[in-house]
C-alpha cells in the first residue's frame, strides 16, 4: 500500500517540479 | 524566418491540457475505484498503471527525438531540432518515473530493490545515455550544437530496440514476456496509457514554447548585430 502511494506521489511531485523549472527557464530567457 | 509563437498555439495547448486533466483524473479514479485489487500482490500492483504508461511514453518520446533529428539533418529547420530536444527532455522525466516506480514494484514482487536483469540493466543504460544527450547539448555553444545533437539523437535510438527486446534476447529476465491483462484491469491500463499520451502532447507544446522564446531571442540578437549602429559600436 505504502509503495503504491509513494510511486504516485513521486510521479506527481516530479512533474510539478519539472514544470516549475520550465517556467523559471522561460522567465530567465525573457529577461532583457 | 518568422520565429513568433503563432496565435493558435495557446488555444491548442490549453485544449490538450484540459483533455489531459480530464483523462488523468478519470484514470486515477479507475485505478483506485474501478480496477480490482490484485489477489497476490494487493494494492502495490496498482503501480503498474503509472509504470507501464511511463515506460511506453519514454520510448515514444525518444522515438520522436530520433525522427525529429533525422528531419533536422534533412531540412536544417530549427523547429525539428526544437522538437527533438523538447521530446528528449520529456522522455528523461518519464524515464525517471520508470526508474523510481520500478524498484518500488520490484521490492514487493521480487523482494529486492534492484537486480541486474536484462530489462532493468538496459533501461538504466538508456537513462544514462540520454542524460548524456542533454549534457552534450548544453555544453555546446557553437553553431554545430543542433547538428551534433541530431547525430546523437539518431545514434542513441539504437538503445530503444535493445530495451524492448532485452527480455527476448537474454535469459534471466524477471519481466514477463507476455502480459495478459483482462477486464477492468486492461481497461484501466488503456485509459491510463491514453491519458499519459495526451499529457505528453500537451507537455511537448508547453516545452516547445521555451525553444521558441530562445530562437526568437537569438534572431533578435543576430538582427541587432547586423545593424550599422551595432557594427560601429563594436569597432
Amino acid at each position: 500500500m505504502t509503495y503504491a502511494i509513494v510511486a504516485y506521489v513521486f510521479t506527481a511531485v516530479l512533474w510539478i517540479v519539472y514544470f516549475l523549472w520550465l517556467k523559471r527557464r522561460e522567465q530567465h530567457e525573457r529577461e532583457p | 524566418m518568422n520565429t513568433a509563437i503563432p496565435s493558435w498555439w495557446r488555444g491548442v495547448g490549453a485544449a490538450l491540457w484540459a483533455l489531459a486533466a480530464i483523462l488523468l483524473g478519470a484514470s486515477l479514479w479507475a485505478i483506485w475505484n474501478y480496477a480490482p485489487t490484485e489477489v497476490q500482490m494487493g494494492i502495490v500492483q496498482k503501480i503498474v498503471y503509472v509504470h507501464v504508461p511511463s515506460a511506453t511514453m519514454t520510448l515514444c518520446a525518444f522515438g520522436l527525438t530520433f525522427a525529429a533529428s533525422i528531419a533536422y539533418l534533412t531540412t536544417k529547420q530549427w523547429a525539428w531540432d526544437a522538437v527533438a530536444a523538447a521530446s528528449c527532455e520529456l522522455g528523461m522525466v518519464f524515464a525517471t518515473v520508470v526508474m523510481v516506480t520500478g524498484p518500488l514494484w520490484a521490492r514487493s514482487a521480487w523482494n529486492t530493490w534492484w537486480t541486474w536483469e536484462p530489462r532493468l540493466t538496459t533501461f538504466l543504460i538508456l537513462w544514462i545515455l540520454y542524460a548524456g544527450y542533454h549534457v552534450v547539448r548544453s555544453s555546446i555553444r557553437s553553431s554545430s550544437k543542433r547538428t551534433v545533437s541530431s547525430i546523437l539523437g539518431i545514434i542513441l535510438f539504437v538503445n530503444l530496440p535493445v530495451v524492448w527486446m532485452s527480455i527476448q534476447w537474454w535469459r534471466g529476465s524477471l519481466h514477463p514476456r507476455n502480459v495478459t491483462m483482462t477486464g477492468e484491469m486492461r481497461t484501466t491500463l488503456l485509459l491510463s496509457m491514453g491519458a499519459w499520451m495526451v499529457f505528453f502532447a500537451a507537455a511537448l507544446l508547453t516545452r516547445l514554447r521555451l525553444e521558441w522564446i530562445r530562437e526568437d531571442a537569438l534572431e533578435r540578437d543576430l538582427a541587432g548585430a547586423r545593424t550599422p549602429e551595432a557594427g560601429r559600436a563594436g569597432a
